[in-house]
């Protein structure tokens, strides 16, 4: 699955954004190793990706994401430590995905 | 043109031949020079940002003229959502420079003259709307840098324009010919200015009927014949050019900027005039710069208030004081006065309307009342961190004095730079190099160069507070508020 990484303004992050997505794009991979691969770039404009992965400072989740097109499959990480539920989601939008 | 990035932008000041003087002296080679760089750096981090995609939802728009994406700095703002990203990338860029980056006042004038000009072609059939989204594609396109000067030298307050016994202390067109108009003023404390690649001029207050020629707005480049600046120097700006100045800059990586801005005699061509003799769209022209302008304020002296906030708690640390409990109130102090104004900047971004040309305005009054908190909070904020930081801050001495390894002859032995590391040490575990950075830091923005910024730009930026006193007045409608009351209190007239 093809991730889509989608970041919000920062204007005020309580948190490293860029290390909590990393170690959500971690956990993902090492979770999804059975559900199939799972691959992230930077979000694209229109990029049809398979989830988005929208890292948030705050609680308000201001990322424009109206654009990105990932058809409702949205995962958010908005605190410290959000990354392991948001690689519990992408895993199982991977599976979901997978199956025929 | 794709975005620039902050290097592109740096370089792109070099090609233009922008006459700037300084201490007396033409200075050809501004762009390097210690005093002005700091605020060159300033503004490239508009761009850097923009190219971040950790930053680009805030940086970037989707241009409503074009559909390309530009600069949020050169957008005009189409909906209420676009008025708070505004707020919201002006705390971020105070976050990260703690200074005041420039971008702002062309960014607030662009909005401004988009609304004006429409509703002034409406009512005299005049062609400016056109001729202003046609400069403001081409500042798109080219990802540029826009001074938004209003402000005249004004001469005797107590004289309208037309009574100065000067006539050139508020600009105003001297000729206009077939092809164009010429110019002749200054403008004065211009944020940016020589860091600008064009300048967008509007009149400074309401003008009459027989001061008609003083009711002109128009861009032209930050380089065009008849155009220089005289550089504003700030306190302590000649710490900038000791050799290997650092630690007592406070801030040696960003800074702010004010200019004189001469026009004398500047030729603008018709497809850049925007207003020229329409005397009754002066006001609101300048109604709603000052309105978006104020609204900023909620937004980038919050960003700087932040690192104050942080530079404080840090100071207390260093100092063993964090623990005392007056000091974690006046940290919460600080937080809530900050706090506050960033409401007021997100409030009257809210409420922002459509305007008939169709970007938006912000809530007058809402933005009004931002702009007077501005003029007080941040002399709250200092005064607080001024507390917190101790006297060490403006008595402590030059880092030369710390590094130096000069011996004073008395039975220790010891450098100067060891007698000061051993005195201006505060808890174990900090350096005193630390210590001394962040208070150097507080120096800095509480009375030094960034002071300018963040004090002295508050109160009067966008207005004095009796400015905004004004506008309250007109917006607070008392006569409704009076009626509520008899209503309530049954009263029948
Ligand atoms: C750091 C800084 C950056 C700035 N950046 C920009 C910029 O980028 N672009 C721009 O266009 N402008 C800029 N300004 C200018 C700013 O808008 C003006 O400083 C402000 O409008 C006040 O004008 P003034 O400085 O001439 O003060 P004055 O107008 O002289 O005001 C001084 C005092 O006199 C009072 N006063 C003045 N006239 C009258 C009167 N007729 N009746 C009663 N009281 C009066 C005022 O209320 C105030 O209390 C900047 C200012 C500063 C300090």
């Amino acid at each position: 699955m093809n991730v889509g990484v989608k970041y919000c303004g920062g204007c005020r992050s309580g948190y490293g954004r860029k290390a909590e997505a990393a170690r959500a794009e971690a956990a993902a991979r090492a979770a999804c190793e059975a559900a199939g691969r799972v691959s992230f770039s930077a979000a694209e404009k229109g990029g049809g990706y398979g989830a988005l992965l929208v890292v948030c400072g705050c609680k308000a989740r201001c990322a424009d994401i109206s654009q990105y097109g990932a058809g409702g499959r949205t995962v958010y990480i908005d605190h410290e430590g959000g990354h392991q539920e948001a690689a519990g989601a992408l895993a199982l939008l991977a599976k979901e995905e997978k199956k025929p | 043109m794709a975005l620039m990035t902050g290097e592109q932008y740096i370089e792109s000041l070099r090609k233009l031949d922008t006459q700037v003087y300084l201490f007396g002296r033409k200075e050809p080679n501004w762009v390097d020079h210690p005093i002005i760089r700091p605020s060159i750096n300033c503004v490239a981090m508009t761009y850097d940002l923009a190219q971040d995609p950790e930053h680009e939802d805030l940086m970037t728009a989707t241009s409503n003229l074009t559909g390309r994406k530009v600069n949020r700095f050169a957008h005009l703002h189409m909906g209420p959502g676009d008025l708070i990203k505004k707020v919201k990338m002006q705390r971020l860029l105070g976050r990260k420079t703690a200074s005041c980056f420039q971008r702002c006042v062309g960014m607030d004038a662009f909005n401004a003259v988009f609304s004006t000009t429409y509703e002034c072609d409406k009512a005299h059939g005049t062609n400016y709307h056109e001729n202003f989204k046609n400069f403001v594609i081409y500042v798109q396109d080219n990802d540029l840098t826009v001074d938004g000067a209003m402000t005249d030298p004004k001469g005797d307050r107590g004289k309208s324009q037309g009574q100065q016994a000067d006539s050139d202390l508020f600009v105003r067109v001297v000729e206009r010919r077939p092809d164009g108009i010429v110019v002749r003023g200054a403008k004065a404390h211009q944020t940016g200015s020589i860091n600008s690649h064009e300048h967008l001029v509007m009149p400074t207050q309401a003008v009459a009927e027989g001061d008609a020629d003083y009711a002109v707005s128009f861009a032209v480049p930050s380089d065009a014949p008849g155009l220089f600046m005289i550089y504003g120097r700030q306190a302590s700006d000649t710490r900038k050019l000791e050799p290997g100045a650092d630690i007592d800059l406070g801030n040696k990586r960003f800074g702010g900027q004010e200019a004189l801005v001469v026009f004398d005699n500047v030729f603008v061509p018709n497809e850049r005039i925007f207003m020229n003799g329409e005397y009754d769209f002066a006001g609101m022209l300048v109604e709603r710069f000052a309105g978006y302008h104020r609204q900023s304020y909620g937004g980038c002296k919050v960003g700087v208030g932040d690192v104050i906030i942080g530079a404080a708690a840090l100071a207390a640390e260093y100092n063993g004081a964090s623990k005392a409990s007056h000091v974690k109130d006046k940290l919460i102090e600080m937080t809530h006065l900050n706090e506050t104004l960033y409401s007021c900047g997100i409030a009257c971004s809210c409420e922002g309307y459509c305007t008939e040309a169709g970007n938006y305005q912000i809530d007058l009054l809402l933005a009004n009342v931002c702009k007077q908190n501005v003029t007080r909070f941040p002399y709250e904020i200092v005064r607080l961190a001024e507390d917190i930081a101790g006297g060490l801050m403006v008595t402590m001495p030059s880092e030369t004095d710390f590094k130096s390894d000069l011996k004073v002859p008395t039975p220790s032995d010891l450098t100067v730079g060891e007698w000061c590391g051993k005195f201006f040490a505060g808890i174990e575990g900090v350096t005193t190099e630390n210590r001394m950075r962040i208070l150097r830091f507080l120096e800095n923005i509480c009375l030094g160069s960034s002071a300018v910024g963040y004090r002295t730009e508050s109160m009067h930026g966008a207005g004095s507070p009796q400015a905004q006193r004004i506008m309250i007045a007109r917006q607070g409608d008392i006569d409704g508020k009076k009626q509520l009351a008899k209503d309530i209190a049954g009263i029948k007239d």
